[in-house]
């Protein structure tokens, strides 16, 4: 009975071959189309968040109280709290990674320029593990000298600076005791993180010689914190507001709500294109179901003539439906999975634009991202599309009252 | 006028073969040798299956045949391309089907018209040319209508008339009067031998019904695509 | 004649013609619009980036771009404003003197940019004056009057009418120091400006710092804007190679390569759309010639050439394409042109635009006939485009299997 009904409905698409194939075509280029968009988005999107979480917010970061509003060494995490936290912190196993910073606005300056910059005291061998840090090195090397005389300093930065590896930096800043104090660093190391907030701003220097440049012994401004798992971001961060009521413990959405703004955006949109997508790809398919019904009326009525029942027909229309529906997924599917495979280990090379790049703060080498619910969510689509067809076509079909058109000529 | 006898149509060991599988072969006509005059009024008959259709498409350049030369007024039809044939349907041949096939977006008088504008004559030409062959079929009074609102005989009154209009050297008409009961498909006979004999053209039709065949001047019967009998008058 | 036909065809198919038509006239609607939509952002961020500070056309010392120190100053502003002035097609010049300086209250230090400029003719060529947030702009006489950006003023916690000190060196190497009230606060949405920018009128400045007649740079202010690029072309031959003339699109160049690169993923994500509404415009092609195919074969039986058949179809396509690409062109135009004078407001959205360097969250769509017909004129090619398959395979039938297709 089955087979039969398969049988029935594969020849019926195999007598309208290249209306069936421009069915399936349709389906697969259209779908193609859209996980390759939206592999690719995703990535960026990601990208971009992974870019801020590695170089700067953690997962999770902790400030003194009242750092947020007011940036001054004042606010920072006393040293008492400090200890404390380091236990807590090295004893949760959900936490990948940690690190301090000591942080301070201040003001950067060659021969010719000077900027507003944020003066980064850091561990860079700890910053390695954490956030991978050194991979973000474009120009010199990972480190601050022997004599912790270094500094790595945004790309951005280094530009508007005119300075390169080598060249001498000044730093102006108000230490812990608002004196206006300043040194003297060599820069060792340029980054791009496109974090353009820290590619713009950021000189790190050595945590060590920040603490004697600042005065400040005890204490940090900010703790960032790597999860193994970033699904338990937020009730990591609830836990951790528990137990350190005096701190402020922020996640990276909220260090930097425009990223998360992005991704609202992003899948708003890609929302938006897919159901144009699958709307247009549903009146294509409908098209062609009504036809093929239409065109098969005698036909049909013959065989209800004959004893079939209308619920055969109605299987024999699911198939020829389900048929060309599915063959066209696989086939988009498929193009769609392999492409993104290949950006996502290759990796989409808009090198051309990274002018345009670097002024979005966007890495111009984009990898995609595979998703399942893709796959899912399409899949789902493009059945209910063929549902809707097939139950319009159906309609139509008894209302043309199939058994009286045979007596018609 | 009395037409000048000359060969006019001459079919030439016509065979043809439809092969519709690899293993298999059908032949549709086994060499016919026919030739027709100028004016004469020719009827094919034989049982269904016996090479009519087939006999006449590849007359009218429709059908290629597998072996065999159709000539008409001098000029060899088999082997010209399709757009040259195209021309010569248009300019020289008129078609009239069994089922009618009237372009349905058109009116009578539209469809009747399609071919001379095709040929490029004036609208003013093609508008008394259509009216006078209207009048001779009598349906003057229904060229504003569309195909679908006329009847099975009507429609086919129409067809003739399309097929004649554009002054064809032949006319060719495949079961003409299949569709129709018997008091119309006579008329419709008796319509198009009028034609034949006021207009001078000719014309060649197929038929399996007794009184339709006993109204040709000439009639030729085939049988498993072989030519069994030719008589004239 | 053949014209004739295709109309009575388009006519007496109506489901097909009107599925057709739809379908174009959605894609026009949605091409139009949304390319209007694209070019407005764009321009508005352009606009928005350019008039917040940097202005349309900069002069500036030849050597000042690479090494801006106080030798390459401009350092005869009168005479480079008379012959600027004097050009066809400025319809402004104005002098900024820009300075690094340490601002201080208190015990709080920051350091920042404190620049002298003319508050009228500042006025036009920036929206400085429009960025007000708290207290008043600046006038030209004013005295040690501050407008400093609100991010700057948080730092240093001052408000309207609070005192503050600089230190900074003066254009001859001296040292130049002075108090300074605040008298305006401004809020651009530049993060960065507003955390590192203050304004002093021009003469006031001038006498503190000892910069009369100097300029690190000078403003243009094009009389059409859309010229920019060649008036900056114009000045730069006239007032010759001791000075750079550059315009916005050298000024800003990473931020027009970003905007093409937008587009550029607006149109690329567009035409994954357009490939369905082909690949759907095809298919309806193929059932409606494919169901006349017997009427085709009737056509070409009475002597209608395969190119006479062509010809009909492509009619047929380009009738319905022409009324989708009108009608859809016309309904995106509407959409643009309603938009480019109510422009969307996105609240909650200034994150975002920030982001973008767009300060103002109003985008406006662009509403420029030539781009619309440039995509109405698109659409009606791919629409053709998307029937000539279907209309070549059924010509490829001979008139006999067209006639006896079922």
């Amino acid at each position: 009975m089955f087979r039969t009904i398969v049988k029935i409905a594969w020849a019926s698409l195999r007598r309208r071959t290249t209306r069936s194939l421009m069915v399936v075509t349709m389906i697969c280029l259209s779908l193609w189309g859209l996980f390759l968009m939206e592999g690719i988005y995703d990535g960026m999107t990601e990208q971009m968040i992974a870019n801020a979480i590695r170089s700067d917010s953690g997962h999770v970061s902790l400030f003194g109280q009242g750092y947020r509003l007011d940036a001054s060494l004042d606010n920072r995490i006393k040293g008492s709290d400090t200890a404390k936290l380091e236990k807590f912190l090295d004893s949760d196993p959900r936490i990948s990674s940690w690190v301090k910073r000591l942080k301070q606005q201040g003001l950067v300056a060659t021969a010719h320029y000077s900027r507003n910059t944020v003066i980064s005291g850091v561990n860079l061998r700890r910053e390695k593990g954490h956030g991978r840090l050194e991979d973000y090195l474009v120009q010199g090397e990972y480190g601050f000298g022997r004599q912790a005389k270094g500094a790595i300093i945004g790309f951005k930065l280094a530009e508007k600076l005119k300075v390169s590896i080598g060249g001498k930096i000044i730093l102006t800043a108000q230490d812990l005791h608002s004196e206006v104090t300043a040194t003297a660093l060599r820069v060792t190391g340029i980054i791009k993180t496109n974090n353009l907030r820290l590619d713009e701003t950021t000189v790190f220097m050595d945590i060590a010689a920040a603490r004697k440049f600042l005065g400040v012994e005890h204490g940090v401004t900010q703790v960032a914190v790597m999860l193994r798992d970033n699904q338990q971001t937020a009730g990591f961060q609830a836990g951790l507001r528990q137990a350190f009521s005096r701190l402020e413990v922020l996640r990276w959405d909220e260090m930097y709500p425009a990223l998360l703004q992005s991704r609202v955006i992003m899948n708003g949109f890609s929302l938006v294109v897919s159901l144009m997508i699958f709307g247009i790809a549903g009146i294509g398919i409908l098209g062609v179901m009504l036809v093929s019904v239409l065109e098969r009326v005698r036909e049909f009525g013959i065989m209800l003539a004959i004893g079939t029942g209308f619920g055969r027909l109605r299987a024999i229309i699911m198939t020829e439906s389900l048929l060309m529906g599915v063959t066209g997924f696989l086939a988009g599917a498929f193009c769609g999975w392999l492409s993104l495979l290949y950006f996502k280990i290759y990796g989409l090379d808009l090198t051309v634009f990274s002018a345009a790049f670097n002024e979005f703060g966007m890495d111009a080498v984009t990898h995609a991202i595979i998703r399942p619910d893709y796959f899912v969510n399409a899949f789902v689509s493009i059945i209910f599309a063929v549902l809707v067809s097939m139950f319009f076509s159906l309609r139509i079909l008894r209302k043309s009252k199939p058994i009286e058109v045979i007596n018609e000529i | 006028m009395t037409p000048v006898m000359t060969e006019f149509l001459q079919i030439r060991q016509i065979s043809k073969l439809y092969q519709p599988d690899k293993e298999v072969e059908v032949p549709a006509l086994d060499n016919i040798n026919l030739s027709i005059e100028k004016g004469e009024f020719v009827v094919i008959s034989g049982p269904s299956g016996s090479g009519k259709t087939t006999l006449l498409n590849i007359i009218g350049g429709l059908d290629l045949p597998t072996e065999g030369q159709i000539i008409l007024d001098g000029k060899l039809l088999t082997g010209l391309a399709e757009r040259e044939l195209a021309g010569i349907r248009r300019d020289h041949i008129g078609f009239v089907f069994q089922a009618y096939n009237l372009l349905p977006v058109l009116t009578a008088r539209e469809n009747i018209e399609y071919v001379m504008k095709l040929q490029g004559r004036s609208r003013e030409k093609c508008r008394a040319r259509s009216l006078m062959v209207a009048e001779k079929l009598g349906i003057a009074s229904l060229l504003d209508k569309l195909p679908h609102q006329l009847s099975g005989g009507q429609q086919q009154r129409v067809a003739v008339a399309r097929a004649v209009a554009p002054t064809p050297k032949l006319v060719l008409a495949d079961e003409p009067t299949a569709n129709l009961d018997s008091k119309s498909a006579a008329a419709l006979i008796d319509m198009m031998e009028k034609l034949n004999r006021e207009e001078g053209v000719t014309i060649i039709f197929s038929s399996h019904d007794p009184l339709v065949i006993a109204k040709a001047r000439r009639s030729v019967v085939l049988k498993d695509g072989k030519l069994v009998t030719d008589i004239c008058e | 004649m053949l014209f004739q036909f295709a109309l009575r065809n388009v006519l007496a198919h109506g489901k097909r013609s009107v599925v057709t038509i739809l379908l174009g006239t959605i894609s026009t609607a949605l091409l139009v619009f949304s390319s209007a939509w694209m070019d407005g952002s764009h321009q508005q961020m352009i606009k928005n980036a350019v008039e917040i500070y940097p202005g349309y056309i900069q002069i500036t010392g030849a050597e000042f771009r690479q090494s801006p120190s106080f030798e390459h100053l401009l350092f005869d502003v009168d005479k480079i404003q008379a012959e600027v002035i004097d050009i066809a097609g400025v319809a402004l010049f104005t002098p900024r003197f820009e300075a690094f300086v340490l601002f201080s209250v208190g015990d709080k230090t920051v350091g920042g940019m404190l620049t002298g400029i003319n508050p009228e003719k500042e006025r036009r060529v920036s929206r400085l004056c429009a960025a007000l947030k708290d207290g008043e702009y600046l006038e030209n006489n004013d005295n040690n009057q501050l407008y400093i950006g609100n991010e700057l003023a948080r730092r240093l916690q001052v408000k309207v009418g609070d005192e503050l000190v600089f230190i900074g060196t003066g254009a001859d190497y001296s040292f130049a120091a002075d108090r300074l009230i605040v008298k305006g606060i401004f809020q651009t949405g530049l993060f960065e400006f507003d955390a590192g920018s203050a304004f002093l009128a021009k003469s006031y400045f001038d006498r503190i710092m000892a910069s009369k007649n100097l300029a690190t740079h000078g403003i243009v202010l094009p009389e059409n804007l859309n010229r920019s690029a060649q008036l900056a072309g114009v000045i730069g031959r006239r007032i010759g190679p001791k000075y750079q003339v550059a315009d916005w699109q050298q000024t800003m160049a990473g931020l027009v390569k970003s905007m093409q690169l937008d587009s550029c993923f607006g149109y690329i994500t567009l035409a994954i759309i357009f490939i369905v509404i082909f690949f759907v415009v095809m298919i309806y092609t193929l059932l409606a010639v494919f169901a006349r195919l017997k009427e085709i074969g009737i056509m070409r039986a009475i002597g209608t050439t395969p190119r006479q058949v062509f010809a009909i179809l492509l009619w047929e396509s380009s009738i319905l394409g022409f009324i989708s690409v009108w009608v859809g062109g016309l309904i995106g135009a509407a959409f643009a042109w309603y938009f480019c004078i109510h422009p969307l407001v996105f609240s909650g959205m200034e994150e975002q635009f920030k982001q973008y360097g767009l300060a103002a969250s109003a985008i406006p769509s662009a509403f420029e006939p030539l781009t619309i017909g440039r995509d109405m004129a698109v659409m009606f090619l791919l629409l053709l485009l998307s029937t000539l398959y279907p209309i070549i395979k059924v010509n490829r039938y001979q008139p006999i299997e067209a006639l006896h297709h079922v």
